[in-house]
């Protein structure tokens, strides 16, 4: 019987049924759109994350490479001067051959007047001549020793005069070269003190030509092209706990899609590496819209209305520029205001007490401007040759005030993360 | 929409995907409500079990594993749900002391035509303890052991709570046919 019972509950209440209230999907929508939420703020961190390591990564590769084209221009600095340091010892060695062979032609001569001395003895007959002829002799001796000296000294000095002024030669170039291995192997130090070559050692027609170069003018205007997907981020703010249910029905309703940023720039060099960069800028933020329709009649399939919530924007950037050193890949860091100069918003959205979505173009809730947001972006720049270049932009940039009018019951402001790719040209 | 599959919706459901968790609450909602009902004192307290029984389902789907039945799960973990909210409110019921063992009798009928309103009346008829035992042992069909560790009880109270359900269930069926003849 006990098990009979069990069986009648279990076989009619296992598969039992019973309404589900009107509302509880909303407040399940609400929370599910607000985890989304949170998840795709996690996915955009980590992708800002991994960009930041990934253009940290490309900025050290840069750095270490700069150092090692500096180190290798040290490299041939030194490499060069090896040949003319093993000519000037060359002309050292020859020099001291010169000097010994003076030395010994010197000697020989000093040897030759000491060899003569016997047969001036011999050729003098008396004894006066022969003392005469020895104090000659002694006289000649000295004579010919200190001719040898005076020689062999003014050789000597010459030598060594020649050696002073090669030796100068060598160790003004040895200092200009030998200056940089100092720095070798600390390359971060002073790179670049193994280029700096002393005036005095620069050949007149190559100074010539540095000169020339030092005094070429560059162009202070640049022009830059730029566009790219982005992610909006669309946050609502209730001002009435009464509206509740218009921010889930809007946040269950309305999705981020892939938005656009769009614009052309001027930028003015100023002074070091500050420039300003202003020009107009497109941004379009897109949403997607989807809402299922239940039909009256609950045998029809319930109808899904799908749409792209467009909000277009035309703004003039007014940045300030700070431009890393490099050669042909740069990086450069631009922050500064966006003033908004119109708004435009087409599409639909959801009203909680109708069962169907209204046209934003109807509804008079989005302002014409927007006012103010800030934009912080890095450029990384590579030069193509010819005054063109290829850009990369992560752009970063934030609506501080709502889109919608003030009387309308949900704020509604946004942040846009994007990537722009585009084309600088300097003028020539 | 409703030509997508189970496994579709699942998987589109755990990519949080808004049009497939729409469709998975709509296809299963009013099945969990059921369970709900059936653990939960009143239709309030049963909803809000259903919606945090659904929250739960979402954030734990990656966990199913398509291995199973995807109802026997979801209906688990409803349970589940259902009955960490009954454990919360036994400690407040014990403080207060309050008797919740409802007054209200079933719909006379037949013995054997005993409709679904009739049997969960019959069940909410009856004490907490023996509701619980009984719907997880005869409906959910847990064991002695399973129940006993959901429940933080002894096996052996589940035995006689069962026991004395069935009786109390048994005399009240008996008592209704009598008042039918």
């Amino acid at each position: 019987m006990s098990e009979h019972i069990d069986k009648i509950f279990r076989e009619k209440l296992a598969k039992h049924q019973a309404p589900v209230p009107n509302g509880l999907w909303e407040s399940i929508a609400a929370d599910q759109a607000a985890k989304r939420r949170a998840g795709q703020w996690r996915a955009a961190t980590k992708y800002a994350v991994l960009l930041v390591l990934l253009l940290g990564g490309l900025t050290f590769l840069y750095l270490s490479q700069s150092n090692t084209e500096a180190v290798a221009t040290a490299e041939n600095t030194l490499t060069k001067s090896v040949p003319e340091l093993q000519a000037d010892t060359e002309t050292n060695s020859r020099s001291t051959q010169e000097i010994t062979t003076t030395e010994k032609a010197g000697l020989s001569t000093e040897q030759n007047a000491v060899s003569e001395a016997p047969s001036r003895v011999n050729q003098a007959n008396d004894a006066s001549k022969a003392r005469s002829a020895s104090d000659q002799i002694n006289a000649s001796v000295p004579e010919s020793n200190a001719v040898v000296q005076s020689n062999f000294s003014e050789e000597t000095t010459t030598a060594t005069k020649v050696d002073e002024q090669e030796a100068e030669n060598t160790s003004s170039r040895q200092l200009v070269a030998v200056d940089p291995m100092l720095t070798l192997p600390l390359p971060l130090l002073s790179p670049y003190r193994a280029e700096v070559v002393a005036p005095e050692m620069v050949p007149p027609n190559e100074r010539k030509t540095t000169e020339g170069f030092r005094k070429q003018q560059r162009q202070k205007f640049t022009f830059d092209l730029l566009a790219g997907p982005a992610y909006a981020n669309q946050i609502f703010k209730l001002s009435d706990e009464n509206d509740r249910a218009l921010l889930n029905s809007r946040e269950i309703s309305e999705f981020p899609s892939v938005s656009l940023l769009a614009g052309f720039r001027v930028a003015y060099q100023l002074k070091g590496r500050w420039s300003l960069r202003s020009g107009l800028l497109f941004t379009q933020i897109r949403n997607q819209f989807e809402f299922e329709q239940i039909p009256i009649d609950p045998m029809e399939t319930p109808l899904l209305i799908r749409s792209s919530n467009r909000i277009r924007l035309l703004e003039i950037p007014l940045l300030a520029t700070y431009e890393l050193p490099g050669k042909r890949f740069r990086l450069a860091l631009n922050a500064g205001p966006v003033l908004n100069l119109s708004t435009v918003a087409k599409g639909r959205h959801l009203m909680p007490d109708l069962q169907q979505p209204i046209n934003l173009e109807e509804e008079n809730i989005y302002r014409t401007r927007v006012g103010i947001s800030y934009q912080l972006s890095l450029t990384a720049v590579y030069q193509l040759g010819q005054g063109n270049s290829l850009l990369i932009e992560p752009t970063f940039r934030s609506y501080r005030s709502s889109f919608t009018q003030d009387d309308y019951a949900l704020s509604e402001r946004y942040w846009l993360a994007g990537i722009q790719f585009g084309l600088r040209h300097r003028l020539r | 929409m409703l030509s997508m599959s189970e496994k579709e919706l699942i998987e589109g459901a755990k990519k949080r995907d808004a049009r497939s968790q729409r469709a998975l609450f709509d296809r299963y909602a009013p099945t969990l409500m059921g369970v709900c009902l059936r653990y939960c004192r009143t239709r309030a307290e049963a909803e809000d079990a259903l919606q945090e029984s659904f929250i739960r389902i979402f954030d734990k789907l990656d966990l199913y594993d398509f291995r199973g039945s995807f109802e026997g799960w979801m209906k688990r973990l409803t349970v589940n749900v259902a009955l960490k909210g009954y454990q919360r409110k036994r400690f407040t019921h014990e403080q207060s002391g309050l008797d919740t063992i409802p007054e209200r009798g079933g719909a006379p009928t037949a013995y054997a035509q005993l409709g679904e309103q009739e049997l969960m009346a019959l069940i909410h008829e009856l004490p907490e303890g023996y509701r619980l035992v009984f719907n997880l042992y005869a409906i959910e069909g847990y064991s002695h052991k399973e129940i006993a560790e959901t429940l933080e009880i002894q096996e052996a109270s589940s035995r006689s709570q069962l026991l004395k359900a069935r009786k109390l269930l048994q005399r009240k069926i008996e008592h209704q046919q009598r008042i039918a003849i």
